[in-house]
């Protein structure tokens, strides 16, 4: 396992949650373009980019679900996405540490003031991000708890 | 990458080019059938958009922003012009974690999204596949 200090490498993944109404089984893709959405708004907008967590931090990727009530864990689902992807869509990756799950990284160029002023910009990676998120070997776990 | 921002066509904007939707003179069954369908599945997410209206903030559990009432009755409102214009059911309708509410359709052609922003401003968001360029359509109203 590695470190929060130790570089972020290519081959590295990164993981997220996705709640269960931009999850869906029967639909391609199955991850909607906006479950890569910045927050504007609410108690924690995404100012610094949209969150995402290094796989390589964590002992298993569930643990991105305790910032959850428990009761909540059955709404969201988790994807992964590799760095050197992101990295291909011009995209980077900082570590941003919180102290209550270890791993935690942002993606500064998904920020939520860039992103309020221009979403027509956005959609495009949005949308290459869900495509990959899709894809079956990057569904991590299903809301139903399904890996 | 760019963006094209087209003038409004309203709702129209979206009507899909495929005629599969289009009911025929002909009245043939399975085409009612669908049509049957599609009505049912736009009666499925008005009762999700009702559903939607009682949501109170931080609904997600980690701070979302509920959509205002009357900004849900202008998306209930929305698939009333939408199956008016025999556009077919989104694949998906559901609250961001801003406060709007999108409709997402996947379709041959590419990806498209309407966000209702407010009680009187909507946007419809199109990606045609294998493309980057997002057109954007804004109405007021």
């Amino acid at each position: 396992m590695k470190a929060e200090t130790d570089p972020i490498t290519d081959d590295e993944f990164l993981l997220r949650r996705v709640r269960i109404e931009r999850f869906r089984t029967d639909q391609i893709p199955i991850i909607s373009p906006n479950a890569f959405e910045p927050r504007i708004q609410g108690r924690d907008p995404d100012t610094d980019g949209i969150s995402f967590y290094r796989a390589a931090c964590l002992n298993e990727p569930d643990e991105i679900l305790a910032l959850l009530d428990p009761q909540r864990w059955r709404e969201n689902g988790i994807v992964r996405l590799s760095v050197s992807f992101l990295k291909s869509l011009n995209l980077s990756v900082v570590s941003k540490p919180d102290a209550r799950v270890n791993g935690h990284v942002v993606i500064p160029e998904l920020n939520s003031r860039d992103y309020q002023a221009d979403k027509a910009r956005f959609k495009p990676i949005m949308l290459k991000l869900a495509e990959e998120a899709s894809k079956d070997e990057n569904i991590v776990r299903r809301p139903d708890g399904r890996r | 990458m760019s963006t094209m921002v087209q003038s409004a066509r309203g709702a129209a904007a979206f009507t899909p080019d495929d005629s599969s939707h289009t009911l025929s003179a002909a009245g043939d069954a399975s085409v009612w059938s669908q049509a049957e369908e599609e009505t049912e599945r736009w009666n499925q997410w008005l009762e999700e958009l009702r559903r939607l209206r009682r949501l109170e903030d931080d609904w997600d559990g980690e701070g979302a922003v509920a959509p205002h009432p009357n900004l849900v009755d202008r998306a209930i409102r929305l698939v009333g012009e939408l199956q008016w214009l025999d556009v077919p059911p989104p694949d998906r309708i559901f609250p961001s974690t801003n406060g709007t509410i999108y409709f997402e359709w996947f379709t041959p052609e590419g990806y498209w999204e309407i966000e209702v922003l407010s009680p009187k401003e909507v946007e419809g968001r199109k990606i045609l596949r294998g493309t980057d360029h997002c057109l954007t359509y804004r109405w007021e109203g």
